[in-house]
């Protein structure tokens, strides 16, 4: 029996259990998620209180946030006078000068903050009924090998969902100045890989996030092959006391491709305080409740109930009966993306997306959902639970549903897919971005001077080197997968001896991290760090509603994403639009899209279907290295042995 | 008595003794008649008196009793049966001799029960032509001449063969007396009745036996040291095949013994007997020294020469003097050659009548026991001919005794393996040095489907949307292996001294799939992957160190890269790993044991042949084992086996096609330390008719890194095979019944199931059933292999070659029935039917993230035919099938298809 450090205590203390089980299991799937299912303000407050009590075992000074699972931000706690400096940085010490890489906001500043905002949304966001992921699982899958050290294997399955929930998306709900409000909201930083992130749970279902920083360092972990003594992830491994998430839920009970995802390198027993022992949180001192710009004022709140209106989130209406279908709405309940007629008309005529035809691709797709074999939830065997989105060629969103316990991320996701995967396969893609002019604009960190300005022409014509000069003009259709092809750190994806694709920053340039990843980050840049500035500081003005700076900047709101799955939709050989879906692996809402697509083409009878096979991207062999379109996942549905279900479609 | 014996029967004794063929069927010989009555009255005597089955062989055509000889023998006796009724016949003072089956009859004799196959010797005495009309009834076991019993007077000078002096002679006694274990001396003497008042003028006696012309090796003669004191001189080979044997006392013509008048009363015995030892060794043993030289001019003259020999087949002995009808009757169905003894006895002082003397020379010509060889007519034909005695060379001297043949035939080629080579180390290179090389070539053809991903960064061609893609397979494997053995010792009976042994294998592979990615990680590679590669698969010094009983029991130690297999069948180790191997034997062999530290080298994952570039693993095996033979039975030996195998391997390692192969891509994927420690049980041998090949293995240990849990984890696994088959003449039927324990719970912290540490099973049909020879990737669930290649354990490592063990595995469960089938000497055809199941799929559960994956992988159908056209090693050409009739389980993994594959192989060894 292993005994709790300075807790002392009796064998039958729950330190002493092996997997540090707390509170009962409750065998959830998807549905558990009641009226109780939210933070109450004492739950928050004792949530903090153990992470300060850590945090002081420790003798560091941590920030501290609380999140609800759609994102509000409950309440930051600082220890300490003031905020310390909190360095973005892939290396330390830092040797990627590029993009957010080597960021440092000063202290002083609410950077902390920020920083540990996004370590509570990314654990409230990747997590659901069916799996609890943590920022330490985020890492292990958005570097450029899964897993990271494993070279010539392709990218994590997430490579690029670091850059989601961005600040400047027009999906995320924002901080109205005061209370709680209708989610998803956006994060600050994005998606967090630096450890010290986890979500929180009640009754095996999530209820928020916790997230700490208390070393300054914003970064991840490139070795998933050691055990950390992080504090950041103590600390907050203590906070998630009385509301860790359900051993049997946590990605380390979880596989992708065999590979066991991390979820925390510590455990209760690593704990040098008992977290059951923290004295009540007001009785700390020096620790103050601060309010953030842009995310929260200096109050505890108690966080939504999810799946009811408070949370942005409820039953989708009767004509999606039997789908475990759910719905966006907004402040005042209304539903946000009802499937509706394109806005594009104008330009494509009668090619346009019609409402019912929004509704049939969501339907089915929803339908394929609701048969395929999750790859990232538990109890094995369960369907996937995913947010479906449509956007027209003009990048309105035009239909967006979900499943109840899709995981949060998947919303801003699939909208990012679906306006990306519309994006590249449009014949003005390469003038879309040639288009905006203002370059990306790499700063000091006095955050005045230029340190380098990015061209995202340079992006188009590295590509069109590649892909020939008719790239992104000559209407050849990319999912994202294909576009996830030539946007990696290396072309081939994966293979270390050779060049990054041409979308990508190039590593042997000591250009590219996960901080810095190319088009992606670069088209929307400017955006996000005019935000941080912002939020950190308080000065300036908030960023609108768009990531891009483009004329039209709808296209691509909310940021370019970059791992699949999404694919464009056509009637006949015409692009009308892109389809997006987020919230499982990748193969798995890869072939719900494409699937979905197929079968609602099927239905209808209207030409709607995937891509014509001549015009998709796994035509192109550039180099000798064939692109993808779609990757069908193995076993792909719940209780049947088909397989190669994409074929020939 | 026995020397009182001998002196009243003054004369010259030859003997011979031969070691008979084989050691089954002994018949005993207890007298020959002309009469037939008078044989079968024998047989009755003797059947009542020994209380046993004595009975008359009747060689006459028809049964009509009219044949020359009757002999009265008992037949078909195994060992016990010859010794209990030799002592009964021994007690009631009956002679007989004991024959065994003669290697004539598998040579193409006639093979009736008739003693007509006469095993050697075979004798036949003969002396001046003419004389022969005896026709009396012998003695059961003595052939007494008629004519020198009723002989009187004296004769005077050397006979010819012409003279007819018998008449008045002595008697000449003949005697067969077995002597012990195959051995049978030939005695001729002179009657007392019959002193002095005779000469013998010419007595030949012939010895002939199936005979091999390797082994006519002659060593250790007496030297005239050894013979001062004795009446002779010399002995020395005579005849052109050096098949016969002089002995010469006195320098005119012949040998002479002298006699010596004054000894003989006192019954003065000269004794020289040689005995068989190995391959024609004449040895002198025993010799009386008071044998004084003869008078002059009283001499006793003996000479032994050679006698040509019989071209047709026929004896020429047949109407000669001594052993009439029995002479012809043994020469009979002789086609070989014989050696010829010629004794040729003359007294020159014919007046000593009254002078008794007593001369005994006892001369044992021994011979190694004929092969007996199986050997069939096809082979027979085309076979040089067995050298004639005038053929061989005079004597010549060589310098060791493996160069004799050289004197005799044709020097082979230097890439001729069947006859003497120096790089056969059929010759020594130096003192007793030789060298050995064998150079084989080993060409493999594989038409496969196996489970090939689509490539996930690149695909091979558009419209590739799904996991599974094309599965056609081919892989062309070539392997040139030399073995170069540098060895002092002898090469027949004792281990070797030293040996050197340098194995180095060039490997050329190639591999074809209908996918990319799957011969490398670069999607650029392509589909095709052309290597190449040198092994050492054997770099090692072994030492004998010590005998440590006359049956050379020893002990040696062997250091280096070298073979190993720790159990009969390979399940749990046969690789050729680096290591310090102490290891021999004990108790006339019946025991054998290793004791051994191996350090496994790593391993070309394309070649599968130790990369020595690569070095020495991070992976300890400590092993002891020993063999018991016949263990709980005859006929069955046990193995006891205890090995450690500690691995460290914690860095991480990628492979020539740049996928990682340590650790593992499943599970966590860190590095992983691991304590397992083997325990096992094994035995391979018939009870009765049954063959019983068994395996039993409990493995228990730790490992640090638990596969998915990361955690300290205790390794608990157990495994059994068992092989009973039976033999039905040309068929060999089979069951085979495996069980591997699969773990039910990847998260707890026990690791349950087995796993091997290099496995290479001989087992259920090896390498030509699918499972086994075919490594079937787990494709969704971790880059390894389910079963690896020449594997039957569902070990789910990232390759056999290179992987380390994985104790959390889903197991297996095998049960099948096979049958092999000798259909020619050069054609086998081997039919193999396995059910496979796994043990438990809860860890491919949680790798696929699925449930309900079935435990039933399939039925498992192979044939394959092999076939040696020389009915030897040298050339095997195989070709088997093999295909399995996927089950549920494996149509959960892969989808519902059957997968195949064909593979032709070649090898050819100089």
């Amino acid at each position: 029996m292993i005994l709790a450090g300075c807790g002392g205590g009796s064998g039958s203390d729950p330190l002493d259990q092996e997997r540090n089980q707390i509170t009962p299991v409750i065998d959830c799937d998807g549905r558990c998620v009641d009226g109780a299912s939210f933070l109450s303000v004492a739950e928050v407050k004792r949530v903090v209180a153990q992470a300060v009590h850590q945090a002081n075992a420790l003798s560091v000074n941590a920030t501290i946030a609380v999140v609800d699972r759609v994102g509000n931000v409950l309440a930051v706690y600082r220890m300490g006078p003031f905020g310390g400096a909190v360095e973005i940085t892939s290396t330390v010490p830092n040797s990627v000068r590029s993009g957010l890489d080597g960021v440092v906001l000063p202290q002083g500043r609410d950077g902390d903050a920020l920083a540990a905002i996004a370590k509570a949304i990314t654990g409230a966001y990747l997590s659901s009924e069916g799996n609890a992921f943590s920022t330490r699982t985020a890492s292990q899958i958005i570097q450029e090998n899964f897993n990271p050290r494993e070279t010539d294997q392709p990218a994590g399955p997430l490579y690029g969902v670091q850059f989601s929930q961005l600040p400047c998306s027009d999906f995320a709900q924002r901080f109205l100045g005061a209370g709680v409000t209708v989610g998803p909201h956006r994060s600050p930083l994005g998606l967090a890989a630096d450890p010290g992130g986890f979500p929180l749970y009640k009754a095996g279902t999530p209820i928020g996030g916790i997230g700490v920083i208390s070393d300054g360092v914003y970064s991840l972990d490139k070795n998933v092959q050691d055990q950390d003594v992080d504090f950041d992830e103590l600390i907050a491994y203590a906070g998630t006391y009385g509301f860790e998430a359900p051993v049997e839920r946590r990605a380390d009970r979880l596989t992708v491709d065999g590979k066991t995802l991390r979820y925390s390198d510590v455990m209760f027993s690593d704990l040098s305080v008992a977290p059951q022992d923290a004295p009540d949180l007001d009785t700390f001192d020096d620790v103050s409740l601060i309010g953030v710009t842009g995310y929260a004022d200096a109050a505890v709140r108690s966080g939504t109930t999810f799946g009811q209106a408070s949370s942005g989130i409820v039953p989708a209406p009767a004509e999606y009966d039997g789908l475990d279908a759910f719905v966006f709405v907004d402040q005042s309940g209304a539903a946000r993306y009802p499937a509706r007629d394109a806005t594009d008309v104008d330009r494509l005529g009668g090619a346009s997306l019609l409402a019912e035809e929004v509704h049939a691709i969501l339907t089915a797709t929803l339908g394929i959902a609701n048969k395929t074999r999750a790859q990232i939830r538990r109890p094995l065997e369960t369907f996937g639970r995913v947010t479906i989105s449509i956007v027209d060629t003009n990048g309105e969103i035009i239909g967006v549903i979900r499943n109840l316990d899709a995981p949060v991320f998947g919303s801003d996701v699939s909208v990012q897919k679906a306006r990306t995967t519309m994006l590249m396969s449009a014949t003005d893609a390469g003038r879309y971005f040639s288009g905006i002019t203002e370059p990306a604009k790499y700063l000091e960190n006095d955050f005045v001077s230029v340190r380098q300005t990015v061209e995202l022409d340079d992006y188009i014509d590295r590509s069109k080197a590649l892909l020939g000069a008719q790239a992104f003009e000559n209407g050849v259709a990319y999912s994202i997968r294909s576009v996830s092809n030539i946007h990696r750190p290396y072309f081939p994806d994966g293979l270390s001896s050779a060049l990054s694709g041409p979308l990508n920053k190039e590593p042997t340039l000591g250009q590219w991290s996960i901080f810095s990843t190319g088009l992606q980050l670069d088209v929307s840049f400017n955006k996000i760090l005019s935000h941080v500035l912002f939020a950190a500081t308080g000065v300036g003005e908030d960023v609108g509603l768009s990531c891009n700076e483009s004329e039209q900047p709808l296209r691509l709101a909310n940021g370019l994403q970059i791992f699949a799955s999404g694919v464009p939709i056509y009637r006949g050989r015409e692009l009308v639009g892109g389809l997006g879906v987020a919230g499982d692996a990748p193969e798995q809402d890869e072939m719900m899209a494409f699937l979905g697509l197929y079968e609602a083409g099927e239905n209808l009878q209207s030409g709607l279907s995937n891509a014509p096979v001549d015009l998709r991207a796994d035509q192109l062999s550039p180099d000798g290295y064939r692109l993808r379109y779609v990757q069908c996942p193995q076993n792909p549905f719940v209780n049947s042995d088909e397989e190669n279900v994409c074929e020939g479609l | 008595m026995i020397m009182r014996h001998f002196l009243l029967h003054a004369g010259i004794f030859l003997l011979a003794a031969v070691l008979a063929a084989s050691s089954h069927a002994d018949r005993l010989v207890f007298g020959s008649y002309r009469a037939y009555d008078s044989a079968l009255s024998e047989a009755n005597r003797l059947s009542s008196l020994l209380g046993a089955t004595v009975q008359v062989i009747d060689s006459s055509p028809g049964g009509s009793h009219a044949a020359n000889i009757h002999r009265v023998v008992s037949l078909r006796l195994n060992e016990r049966d010859y010794q209990s009724l030799g002592r009964r016949a021994d007690a009631a003072g009956i002679g007989f001799w004991r024959l065994r089956p003669a290697p004539t009859r598998v040579l193409g004799a006639p093979a009736n029960e008739d003693l007509s196959p006469v095993p050697a010797p075979r004798v036949s005495v003969e002396g001046p032509k003419g004389d022969i009309n005896a026709d009396r009834a012998p003695s059961h076991n003595r052939l007494l001449v008629p004519e020198m019993n009723s002989a009187s007077g004296r004769r005077e000078g050397n006979f010819s063969a012409d003279d007819r002096g018998f008449g008045e002679g002595p008697a000449l006694e003949i005697e067969l007396q077995e002597i012990g274990e195959g051995l049978v001396l030939l005695k001729l003497r002179m009657s007392q009745s019959a002193p002095y008042e005779y000469a013998v003028g010419r007595a030949e006696v012939v010895i002939s036996w199936p005979r091999d012309a390797s082994v006519m090796r002659l060593k250790g003669m007496p030297t005239a040291d050894s013979l001062r004191g004795t009446p002779i001189s010399s002995i020395t080979f005579a005849g052109d095949g050096q098949n016969a044997l002089k002995i010469r006392h006195m320098p005119s013509f012949g040998v002479t013994i002298v006699s010596d008048r004054q000894a003989a009363d006192s019954g003065e015995t000269v004794v020289l007997k040689f005995q068989a030892l190995n391959n024609w060794t004449l040895k002198k043993t025993q010799s009386t020294s008071d044998f004084a030289p003869a008078p002059a001019g009283q001499e006793q003259a003996m000479s032994i020469a050679q006698r040509t020999n019989l071209d047709d087949g026929q004896c020429q002995t047949q109407d000669h003097l001594l052993l009439p009808r029995a002479a012809n009757t043994v020469c009979k169905p002789v086609g070989g050659e014989f050696l010829t003894l010629t004794a040729h006895t003359a007294y020159d002082d014919v007046n000593s009548t009254e002078q008794s003397q007593a001369r005994q020379v006892d001369v044992v010509v021994a011979e190694r026991p004929a092969l007996a060889q199986e050997i069939s007519p096809a082979q027979i034909k085309g076979v040089v001919p067995r050298p004639q005695p005038n053929e061989y060379a005079a004597a010549i001297p060589v310098p060791d005794r493996w160069r004799i043949l050289q004197g005799l035939g044709p020097q082979s080629k230097w890439y001729d393996p069947y006859n003497q080579n120096t790089l056969k180390a059929d010759l020594p290179l130096h003192d007793d040095w030789f060298f050995n090389v064998t150079a084989t070539s080993d060409t493999f053809a594989e038409v496969r489907t196996v489970p090939t991903p689509v490539g996930l960064q690149s695909s091979a061609s558009a419209g590739s949307n799904d996991v599974f893609g094309d599965y056609e397979q081919t892989a062309v494997i070539q392997n040139f292996a030399m073995e170069f053995v540098y060895y002092k010792g002898d090469t027949v009976f004792k281990p070797v001294d030293w040996e050197f042994r340098f194995t180095p294998v060039i490997n050329l592979n190639s591999t074809r799939l209908d996918e990319i990615l799957g011969v490398n990680a670069d999607p650029g590679a392509g589909k095709v992957r052309r290597k190449s590669d040198v092994g050492i698969q054997s770099a090692f010094v072994d030492k004998h160190l010590w005998n440590v009983s006359d049956n050379y029991d020893f002990d040696s130690i062997r250091v280096g890269i070298q073979p190993f297999s720790s159990d009969f069948r390979g399940f749990l180790f046969q690789d050729s790993p680096f290591g310090v191997r102490l290891f021999g034997n004990r108790f006339n062999n019946k025991l054998q044991y290793n004791l051994a530290w191996f350090r496994r080298l790593d391993k070309d994952v394309n070649s599968g042949l130790n990369d020595v570039k690569a070095g020495l693993r991070d992976d300890d095996l400590l092993i002891a084992n020993v063999y018991l033979q016949d263990m709980p039975r005859l006929g069955f030996f046990s193995e006891f086996l205890f090995a450690y195998n500690r691995n460290r391997e914690t860095s991480t390692t990628f492979d020539d096609n740049n996928f990682i192969t340590r650790p593992a891509s499943i599970g966590l994927e860190i590095p992983r330390k691991y304590d397992a420690y083997y325990f096992g049980l094994g035995g391979d041998g018939h009870f009765g008719r049954l063959n019983l090949t068994t395996q039993f293995f409990w493995v228990t240990g730790k490992e640090k890194d638990g596969l998915f849990t990361g955690t300290q984890s205790d390794i608990n696994g157990l495994f059994f095979a068992a092989e009973p088959s039976i033999d039905l003449d040309w068929l060999r039927l089979k069951m085979s019944l495996l069980y591997a324990s699969g773990d039910g719970d990847p998260y707890d912290n026990k690791s349950q199931a087995f796993d091997a540490i290099f496995e290479n099973p001989i087992f259920a049909g090896a390498d030509t059933s699918y499972w086994i020879r075919q490594a079937v990737p787990l494709l969704g669930g971790g880059r390894v292999t389910l079963s690896g290649r020449n594997g039957l354990l569902n070990s789910m490592r990232s390759s056999k070659e290179q992987g380390q063990s994985n104790f959390t595995n889903p197991g297996l469960i095998l049960y099948g029935v096979g049958a092999d089938a000798d259909i020619l000497p050069q054609l086998r055809l081997a039919l193999n039917a396995n059910y496979l199941r796994f043990e438990d799929t809860a860890v491919l559960e949680v790798a696929r993230a699925t449930t309900g994956i079935d435990d039933a992988i399939g039925l498992d159908l192979s044939a394959s035919m092999i076939w040696r056209p020389l009915m030897t090693q040298n050339i095997i050409v195989r070709l088997s099938y093999a295909s399995l009739i996927a089950d549920k389980g494996y149509a959960d993994l892969y989808g519902d298809s059957n997968p195949y594959s064909f593979l032709a192989n070649m090898v050819f060894t100089w």
